[in-house]
């Protein structure tokens, strides 16, 4: 790098400029880029319905938004779709749900109150519904994750304990593990951790 | 003659047998002329392949059933040479790259390369661009997929990709931020019982509503392996009785059988039986993670509430073990060994308590 500076400048992109190792990132000079706030993304989008002619809701667009998570061009890649896949009246907020992949509410509702009731037979057979509807357990994780930091009832506790093998089924995932047993796992903690008198 | 799976499988996105709301919305898709590259997931037998394959069907018309088979040799930098073969009319080529192991992605790259450089002759009255079919993406290695990110929006002009795997857990985020993703949810039992009794009537066989509800339960929402049954049912005896037993595998009674045994009995004796056994299982190319999950779904029927949970939890740790190494035995040797420790300790300790 340093001996070619007269001909060549270098422009390097990455997600985390902690993975790059020290010596590089003290040569360059660093721009961030932070996450696209909702208000730009929505702009844009706005932006691309308006040129391209694409009739989309408000609330179709926020929908977007929340579930690309600040990913400007998933966002968009989900738009397009959308409007290839829409319906005459517009884009709907069912369609852009099953585009990104979003398990319903209802699902994720069941699981839970299923895994709070401590009968095991029961949730086998949930879980199992759940992923012959084809959703990948890296979602369902996701969105467990979502409606547990979320719930009252829980204690620090019982969270606290919850998180710790989420992370731990997280990292198995990755390696290729099997889902039905990891989500399995999941839900037995969950269980155990609901159902245990405090 | 042909498998009834094969024989009976919908050719058009109208014919399909059920997710006809979705199958109408991929119409609408196609019959634009254009689309996006397509992510297609769900679990086996639910009809991944069957939409695909009217997806081009509805795109290029009959030539795209015309197919043929080649066989295409790719050079590693390390001059090794993968053969690799490849189904493909004129319009689309299938591959399943994951038959490379670790030089998927040079693979990848020089099959999207080659195909998306040639453009179509006669782009007047055909589409100007070519399908790539990549089945079982989720089986590829991580530097692959990184190297089909670029490819993919390299060649975006001439070649549209389809990816089919069972999970896009193990897709990167990247893959599937520029796919349109299509989910294929397994048949309901009832579609099943519905398609069953269509095939019979195809095939001029009468179905008693019993079994082919039988069927249905047996397969676990597989469309695939519930006809497959269905046809072995015939063969084993026709015209069908209303409680007529539905054949299970050989090593499906095999592995029930490992289980039991399991436990009978719990000893470093009984182990060296049981590892006998499940060598036996192995060799016969039954796939490691079916025969743990397998028995585990037999072991929990023998376990009390408390237990089940322990003993999936500790199923899911030896998967994982079993996924990240190489030999599979120990890990599922391991998983037997444990069940035992847990369950003779769990007997003993019912045994004290009863004596107090």
């Amino acid at each position: 790098m340093e001996k070619q500076t007269k001909t060549t400048r270098f422009c390097l992109i990455c997600n985390y400029v902690s993975r790059i190792i020290e010596p590089l990132t003290s040569r360059c000079t660093k721009f961030r880029f932070k996450p696209l706030p909702d208000e730009v993304q929505l702009e844009k989008l706005g932006q691309i319905c308006a040129s391209e002619q694409v009739l989309c809701s408000q609330e179709a667009m926020k929908a977007i938004i929340l579930h690309t998570e600040g990913d400007l061009r998933k966002a968009i890649t989900y738009l397009q779709s959308a409007q290839k896949l829409q319906s005459d009246d517009g884009i709907s907020l069912e369609e852009i749900k099953e585009i990104a992949g979003v398990i319903p509410e209802s699902s994720i509702t069941t699981l839970l109150s299923t895994s709070s009731s401590g009968s095991f037979e029961k949730l086998q057979q949930a879980v199992k519904e759940v992923l012959l509807e084809g959703f990948p357990a890296a979602q369902i994780l996701n969105q467990v994750f979502d409606k547990a930091i979320q719930d009252q009832e829980l204690t620090d506790k019982q969270k606290s304990k919850i998180m710790e093998k989420m992370a731990v089924i997280d990292k198995r995932l990755c390696d290729g593990a099997d889902e039905h047993l990891q989500i399995m796992d999941l839900f037995t903690v969950i269980m155990d951790q609901v159902t245990r008198q405090p | 003659m042909s498998f009834w799976v094969d024989k009976h499988r919908p050719k058009l996105l109208g014919k399909l047998d059920y997710h006809k709301e979705q199958a109408a919305k991929l119409k609408k898709l196609v019959s634009t002329g254009d689309f996006p590259h397509l992510l297609v997931y769900g679990p086996s037998g639910a009809g991944k392949k069957t939409r695909i394959m009217c997806i081009l069907k509805e795109l290029y018309g009959p030539g795209v059933e015309r197919l043929r088979i080649e066989h295409q040799t790719f050079t590693t930098p390390s001059k090794r040479k993968v053969e690799i073969s490849t189904v493909a009319s004129n319009f689309h080529i299938e591959v399943n790259p994951s038959d490379a192991g670790i030089y998927d992605r040079i693979v990848i790259q020089e099959l999207i390369k080659t195909t998306a450089s040639t453009q179509q002759l006669e782009t007047g009255s055909m589409k100007d661009f070519k399908v790539v079919l990549l089945t079982e993406v989720d089986r590829l290695t991580k530097e692959a997929q990184h190297g089909l990110r670029r490819t993919m929006e390299k060649y975006t002009s001439t070649c549209r990709l389809i990816l089919c795997c069972n999970s896009t857990s193990k897709v990167i985020p990247a893959i599937r931020s520029r796919c349109l993703g299509v989910r294929v949810a397994a048949p309901s039992e009832t579609e099943i019982v519905q398609i069953l009794q269509s095939t019979c009537k195809k095939e001029n066989l009468t179905l008693p509503p019993e079994l082919a509800k039988n069927i249905a339960v047996k397969s676990n929402r597989n469309l695939r392996k519930a006809l497959l049954m269905c046809e072995a049912c015939k063969v084993q005896q026709y015209p069908f009785s209303h409680d007529q037993s539905v054949p299970d595998a050989d090593w499906e009674v095999f592995l029930r059988a490992t289980a039991n045994q399991i436990v009978q009995q719990q000893s470093p004796k009984q182990l060296l039986v049981v590892r006998g056994r499940l060598y036996e299982l192995l060799s016969h190319c039954i796939p490691p993670d079916i025969i743990l999950k397998g028995l585990l779904e037999e072991l929990l029927k023998s376990c009390d509430g408390a237990l089940k949970s322990e003993m999936s939890q500790i199923a899911a740790f030896y998967e994982h073990r079993m996924q990240q190494g190489n030999k599979a035995i120990y890990h599922l040797e391991a998983f037997v060994a444990k069940f035992m420790s847990i369950y003779k300790r769990y007997l003993e300790e019912g045994f004290e308590g009863m004596d107090l």
